[in-house]
């Protein structure tokens, strides 16, 4: 029982250990989207960036809060106020070199994704968005 | 002529699409509601690119399970297959190309019969191996009705125009509140604000025109494409103001062009100055 225990929680911070955290070219997020997630975050709360099949250009960003992280998880950590943001492998593909901001407009205020030097053209509402492709 | 009751379609093929995401999926690429085929067994609809033109046209049908076969030409399959793939990330869906044949039959009471979502009067299409004694390899006879009903099919015909210019709203393939979709945005904009000044017509000729060659009216004004003819029937593009037109030629060939059954005359009487295809 006791070694079960330990053996989990070892797993634990085996998995936490993996995830490489995101550098600077994969990932850019402003101070404004930072401090911001900081205040709405629950604890142990992360904001979660997914690209899925969808929208009126093809493919279109997710935002969510979510407490899960999964092994194929990357990892920002903020240097000032420690708020995290995860993106898994497969929609890093699709925002690499891209910004995270918070942006408050008289449409909506909310996380968005901007400047994404794959991004070929967006929608008008800047939900959807479609790649380069090769 | 009675036993052969079914023409096999051998330029067009059926995709199964199975997954648990079958449906979300679909939904977010074709110009169709999805959700449709809840309470039908056939949908047309249009795949678009991101510029809202059209990279092929697609029935769907649900042949009793939950699996989801789409047909469409086979000379385009491989390009379809890719670029549907291209959106498809982590979502659950599965396409794999199936054995069944395609056939067409003009007697809709066939208890397999799929009858054609776009236009109840153009028959339907069955599925599987039946055997030969019922089958008829004469598929001139259903490229030769499919002209004079006026219905473009394939992506030879279809490809780069814009879904309203292959009449995707009078053919039940364009739902315009199903949410958004590849392409949406142009082909919205158009519906609530553009004017179609060219549509898809079928026309008679008298004799072959060559695909591709350009309509002229009496003053030899350049008014349209032929996309597809036979020796009898041509499938054009031509600009509505030119439908009345005695002397249409292409190619050197006379040509009189046709209202198709399911078109409303409005259509064709207000080519100038009807703005928007959600007025009633």
């Amino acid at each position: 029982m006791l070694t079960q225990k330990i053996g989990r929680l070892m797993a634990c911070t085996v998995t936490r250990q993996a995830h490489r955290m995101l550098t600077e070219q994969e990932i850019k997020v402003t101070n404004k989207a930072a401090s911001r997630l900081k205040e709405v975050v629950d604890n142990g709360e992360r904001l979660r960036l997914e690209v899925d099949g969808g929208g009126c250009s093809g493919f279109e960003y997710k935002i969510r809060l979510d407490k899960k992280i999964n092994n194929d998880d990357l990892l920002w950590k903020s240097s000032e106020n420690g708020a995290e943001i995860v993106v898994d492998e497969l929609s890093l593909g699709f925002l690499k070199g891209a910004t995270v901001d918070f942006v408050e407009d008289l449409m909506k205020s909310s996380f968005r994704i901007v400047n994404n030097p794959i991004a070929e053209k967006g929608c008008s509402c800047g939900s959807s968005f479609a790649p380069k492709m090769d | 002529m009675s036993t052969q009751r079914l023409i096999k379609l051998p330029h067009r093929v059926l995709l199964k699409l199975h997954g648990s995401d079958t449906n979300a999926f679909l939904q977010g690429l074709i110009t169709n509601d999805v959700t449709k085929l809840q309470t039908q067994n056939g949908l047309a609809a249009f795949l678009l690119n991101t510029k809202g033109r059209i990279v092929e046209d697609v029935l769907l049908w649900r042949r009793g399970t939950d699996d989801l076969f789409l047909e469409c030409s086979k000379e385009n399959k491989t390009i379809l297959t890719k670029e549907i793939l291209k959106y498809r990330l982590r979502k659950q869906v599965e396409i794999t190309e199936s054995s069944d044949q395609i056939f067409f039959t003009e007697d809709v009471s066939d208890k397999q019969a799929h009858r054609d979502p776009r236009f109840s009067g153009f028959g339907a299409r069955v599925f599987g191996n039946p055997s030969s004694s019922e089958v008829s390899e004469n598929r001139e006879k259903y490229e030769n009705l499919r002209r004079s009903a006026g219905i473009a099919e394939g992506s030879q015909e279809l490809a780069e125009l814009l879904p309203f210019q292959a009449n995707g709203d009078l053919l039940n393939m364009v739902s315009l509140d199903k949410g958004c979709y590849v392409g949406q945005e142009l082909t919205a904009r158009t519906a609530h604000t553009g004017v179609i000044r060219r549509r898809i017509l079928p026309f008679e000729c008298e004799g072959q025109v060559k695909i591709g060659a350009e309509v002229l009216d009496e003053k030899k004004n350049k008014v349209g494409k032929i996309i597809s003819s036979d020796t009898t029937r041509c499938l054009g593009i031509l600009q509505l103001s030119s439908f009345k037109s005695q002397k249409l030629t292409a190619d050197g060939v006379s040509l009189t062009a046709k209202q198709p059954e399911w078109m409303p005359d409005k259509i064709l009487a207000n080519n100038k100055t009807r703005t928007s295809l959600t007025d009633s």
